[in-house]
């Protein structure tokens, strides 16, 4: 795949308006256009090694936790933007380089009291009693409501966890919330989302040095290369995104990471998440059974024939024969408080 | 009311499970400050040696056979009976604090001051990039909730929600 993307990357440069390759095309010369030929080949494939030489160690370096909270951030950003607005109330302050000002003078940035915020104070205190158990505890744990008439869920890296408000109106008691919320502190535990942000910035690392290296050396310049070899030396030494102060850059790396992001986890991934989604539930004493039944509420999805996620019943069965089997010395809990009053705020919206 | 984010959101609650088991003899990890391993499987028990604390290994012997909510392991030589719910599956694992720099194990990471960082200046410039007011607002909104969970997440009342579901800390 890669090898592919550098070889259209490769032919769009070459076939650019005004290169050399193009003058010796239409000058006619089968000799000349043989040689530009090889010479543009050579200089993409000294290019290629020079980036993978450069970036594939990136492959093998963990992304640590403040570019993780960074990354985190940008692409809650993007999802919430796209998504509608948090489900709060009371937002005194709508520019977020002055709210992060406030808080550098240690100033407090507040809600008011209410039950719009305190369905967020609910969720949150819910989802950071369940990262307790997990392997990444000290997390900044951030659980939010966004609304949205979609039922689902999804998490960032560094520890944000987003329900839409159609979901919790699915929900009928705590313990299913929990199972959700479980599932989701898993996939930031296990770091899904990190590794395909680690992906992105190495494609990225790849495109841009390729670009750069063919422009050193006397290749093909189009503007397309040019745009690409700006962020070359964005990549020399620690990219450190979490002070990254062009946006243009962060942009480079999100177009990518977007579409890595809305790729499904694999099999492998899913199985892990939930894996540890039901442990955080069943030792937290929640009855895990009813986060199979707000699942089988949900209805059939995923499944089939080349599905990368499998069916509803499939996982079902399975976290039924784990509870009832594996887990059975602690999946004793009954706990399923009423979700009732904290969901109340939720009749008021779509 | 807008559409939810394509096919990040739609996958986040797609998933497999499996199997997989604690042994009698496998350790369990302490998950709250200050547990007391007891005598007996009864929250007036009596304490034996000294509090056990987050991410301190103990070796799972297996539930009490009259009270489930109680589980007995071993501990630096000592046999006795702690809360279920104080118990966790889960070793803490290290962080690496910042790319390129070394891990850190887990309790000098909870006492670095990472559970308390607000969106980041990276946040913040990619979504004011542009005037964008639906990114701009997107990222005030992540500040605002980042610091109520801060406030109303306290450790007091995640250990009120944990005594509650399991009487544990």
């Amino acid at each position: 795949m890669k090898a592919l993307r550098i070889a259209t990357l490769s032919l769009l440069s070459v076939f650019a308006p005004g290169c050399a390759l193009l003058s010796a095309a239409t000058s006619g010369n089968p000799g000349a256009i043989k040689a530009e030929a090889d010479r543009v080949a050579a200089l993409g494939a000294n290019a290629k090694a020079y980036a993978e030489g450069l970036c594939d160690p990136m492959l093998k370096q963990e992304v640590g936790f403040d570019e993780e909270r960074a990354i985190g951030g940008v692409v809650g950003v993007q999802l919430i933007s796209e998504s509608g607005h948090l489900f709060l109330e009371g937002l005194a302050e709508k520019d977020p380089a002055k709210l992060n000002e406030t808080l550098a003078k240690k100033e407090a940035v507040t809600l008011p009291d209410g039950a719009i915020n305190d369905l967020t104070a609910y969720v949150s205190i819910v989802g950071r009693n369940l990262a307790r158990y997990s392997s990444r505890p000290d997390l900044p744990w951030t659980f939010a409501v966004i609304k949205n008439d979609t039922v689902n869920a999804f998490s960032a890296p560094g520890g944000y966890v987003v329900v839409t408000t159609a979901l919790l109106k699915k929900i009928t008691n705590e313990a299913q919330l929990a199972g959700v919320l479980g599932h989701e502190i898993g996939h930031v535990v296990h770091k899904h989302s990190l590794i395909k942000y680690r992906d992105a910035k190495h494609k990225q690392c790849i495109a841009a040095n390729y670009a750069a290296h063919l422009i050193e050396h006397g290749g093909p310049n189009s503007p397309a290369t040019a745009e690409l070899a700006k962020f070359a030396k964005k990549f020399e030494g620690k990219v450190d995104l979490d002070k990254e102060k062009d946006a243009g850059f962060i942009k480079f790396i999100m177009k990518v990471l977007i579409g890595l992001l809305q790729s499904a986890n694999d099999k492998e991934s899913e199985f892990q998440t939930d894996k540890t989604g039901l442990e955080l539930l069943v030792f937290a004493g929640y009855d895990a059974s009813e986060y199979e039944k707000f699942l089988v509420s949900l209805g059939s999805q995923g499944g089939g024939i080349g599905a990368s996620h499998p069916s509803t019943e499939d996982r079902v069965a399975k976290l039924k024969a784990a509870r009832e089997g594996d887990l059975k010395d602690f999946a004793t809990g009954t706990a399923k408080p009423d979700t009732a009053k904290a969901f109340a705020p939720l009749a008021g919206s779509k | 009311m807008k559409r939810l984010y394509g096919a990040v959101a739609a996958a986040a609650l797609l998933g497999a499970s499996g199997a997989w088991a604690v042994k009698v003899g496998d350790n369990l990890y302490i998950k709250a400050k200050g547990v007391k391993l007891l005598k007996e499987a009864k929250a007036t028990g009596a304490p034996i040696g000294k509090e056990l604390n987050v991410g301190d290994a103990v070796v799972w012997k297996g539930p009490d056979a009259k009270d489930k909510t109680f589980h007995q392991v071993e501990v630096g030589g000592k046999s006795g009976f702690v809360l279920m719910s104080s118990l966790s599956p889960n070793k803490p694992s290290p962080e690496i604090p910042e790319t390129g720099k070394p891990p850190m194990d887990a309790k000098a990471f909870a006492s670095s001051g990472a559970a308390t960082k607000a969106l980041t200046p990276a946040g913040v410039t990619y979504a004011k990039d542009g005037d964008n007011p639906s990114t701009t607002a997107a990222a005030a909104e992540i500040i605002y909730v980042e610091q109520h969970n801060i406030a109303k997440g306290t450790p007091t009342a995640i250990a009120a929600k944990a005594k509650e579901l399991g009487g544990g800390k």
